[in-house]
């Protein structure tokens, strides 16, 4: 019976890539949503359905790359639920992303087994493949922030003010925050389904409990978290600042597609509604002045923020994404924050909890109506 | 100068749902109470099909306050469309105060289909209040720009 990996050698992301390949050997799961690292730096997703699929398996990836593992889920709920017994390794924000797709029927838990791992930050997928050109490995390094808890400074800025290191929810969880004295990698228990699976392959565990470790690294960040969302509202307040802060925006609307949250099949600003930006430019009447462009920008951000601000769990993948390094998650966690407040919520935390938009009371918000008919 | 800043008259647009406000507009109208031109009103199918960022686009595009007229809690023709746009306004005033715009250009009152006069009432404050508040800053900007 084990409870660790034995592979210290290799350390930790060896250990949690033999225990994926036991999980697949065993016939515990029948395939693994899990990240690779095809060449040095470059990581993307990959379905692993053997053991012999997981050589270049990295589970504790130093990048959240292009989609985002729940977001692929989503795209195999379009098509129908597998009838395989699918495992996906997730970081904890990704868990977080995947209960809230699943609350609005975007994507499926039960039957999927939610392997998390801890995660104490990722890079720019840019910054890892310049890291690795400069013959640094953003894999090794990632490790090494991990073991001991501490956070490498060239981090995402949504990693660095992060407060959950470790899954709200998950089946099972490879615990490696203040692991490395135990083989790299102790498997923690989140469900009943998570201990049967755990079962099947001959391994025993606890179910998860708090960890020391754990708390210090949010204790660490709950400051800085403070003082970034301080700034961010500084950075953001009133109509100067956000056209500033969108001045450079190009309109790509990758921000959009690479939101997780973000799911409609067609976008509410892709509407002929809002095809408005040239008919504005025929119509542009001089003593009106107009920044037509800039203003439709500034209507798309601050839209889709309020349309996603309290399943917003920021995440940063729309900073990340953008080809004009636009500080978006400043935007996004400052709204997210405030809004979630509102109706004191926090997305993706537990699949019992219905989000703000999905329920409504019958009293509740009196401060937000108007009351002059009453007067 | 002084004297323009009197005359100053809003542009208000309104978001009326049909089985309330809207009808509510209409008695207002056909029992000829007085109450401020400002307005210029949408008749909408439900409170809760306005989006918040037909909102935005308003007060964006240089509008000076956004009404929207919605069933007491409990009369929604579609049961719970006024409480849906009761959280939407919620959270869009609530974006606006966190960024350091002026929430209190959007205005959501509760009227019932024969509160003429309720209806009436609710315009004038809301118009009143956004004389106070003087004319969208974000429209003005544009005009200088």
């Amino acid at each position: 019976m084990k409870s660790t990996s034995s592979a210290p050698e290799g350390g930790s992301q060896e250990a949690a890539r033999r225990f994926l390949a036991e999980l697949l050997e065993g016939g515990a799961l029948d395939a693994l949503l899990v990240p690779a690292e095809s060449e040095p730096g470059r990581i993307s997703q990959i379905l692993a359905s053997s053991p012999g699929d997981l050589g270049n398996a990295v589970p504790l990836s130093p990048v959240i790359s292009g989609a985002p593992i729940p977001t692929v889920v989503s795209w195999m709920a379009e098509v129908g639920v597998p009838k395989q017994r699918l495992g996906v390794v997730i970081k904890p924000c990704e868990s977080r992303l995947l209960v809230e797709l699943a609350k609005f029927k975007q994507a499926w838990v039960e039957g999927l087994y939610i392997i998390g791992v801890d995660c104490t930050g990722t890079y720019h997928v840019l910054e890892a493949k310049e890291m690795a050109d400069r013959g640094v490995s953003p894999v090794q390094e990632v490790i090494k922030s991990l073991e001991s808890g501490a956070e490498d400074e060239a981090f995402r800025d949504a990693c660095r003010i992060c407060i959950t290191p470790r899954a709200p929810v998950f089946d099972l969880n490879i615990a490696v925050i203040g692991k490395k004295q135990e083989g790299g990698m102790s498997v923690e228990i989140g469900s009943e389904k998570g201990q049967k699976a755990l079962e099947a392959i001959g391994w025993t565990a606890e179910y998860a409990a708090e960890r020391q470790e754990l708390r210090s690294v949010v204790q660490k960040r709950k400051a800085k978290r403070r003082d970034y969302i301080e700034q961010a509202q500084e950075e953001l307040r009133g109509y100067e600042g956000l056209e500033r802060f969108f001045e450079d925006c190009i309109g790509c609307n990758n921000c959009m597609e690479v939101c997780p949250i973000c799911f409609c099949k067609e976008c509410f600003f892709d509407a002929d509604r809002y095809e408005f930006v040239t008919s504005r430019f025929l119509q542009w009447d001089s003593s009106q002045g107009t920044l037509p462009t800039l203003e439709s920008k500034i209507q798309f951000h601050l839209g889709r923020a309020i349309h996603m601000s309290t399943s917003c769990i920021a995440c940063g993948l729309c900073e990340q994404a953008c080809p004009k390094d636009i500080k978006l998650n400043k935007l996004f966690g400052l709204l997210a924050e405030e809004n979630q407040a509102l109706f004191d919520y926090q997305p993706g935390m537990s699949l019992k909890e219905a989000p703000p938009v999905q329920e409504f009371m019958e009293e509740e918000l009196a401060q937000f109506v108007g009351s002059a008919g009453e007067v | 100068m002084r004297a323009a800043q009197e005359q100053f008259e809003p542009v208000i647009v309104g978001f009326l749902c049909r089985w309330c406000a809207s009808a509510a507009a209409d008695m207002a109208g056909t029992s000829r109470i007085q109450y401020p031109a400002s307005i210029l009103p949408i008749r909408v199918n439900c409170s809760g099909s306005v989006d918040t960022a037909y909102v935005l686009r308003a007060i964006l595009e240089g509008a000076d306050g956004v009404f929207i007229g919605a069933c007491h809690p409990g009369d929604c023709h579609y049961l719970d469309g006024n409480l849906k746009a009761r959280r939407r306004v919620a959270m869009l005033k609530n974006t606006l105060i966190t960024l350091g715009l002026e929430g209190d250009r959007v205005r959501l009152e509760y009227v019932g289909a024969s509160e003429a006069r309720r209806y009436a009432k609710a315009v004038k404050t809301f118009v009143d209040e956004v004389r106070r508040l003087g004319p969208n800053p974000i429209a003005q900007r544009r005009k200088e720009g």
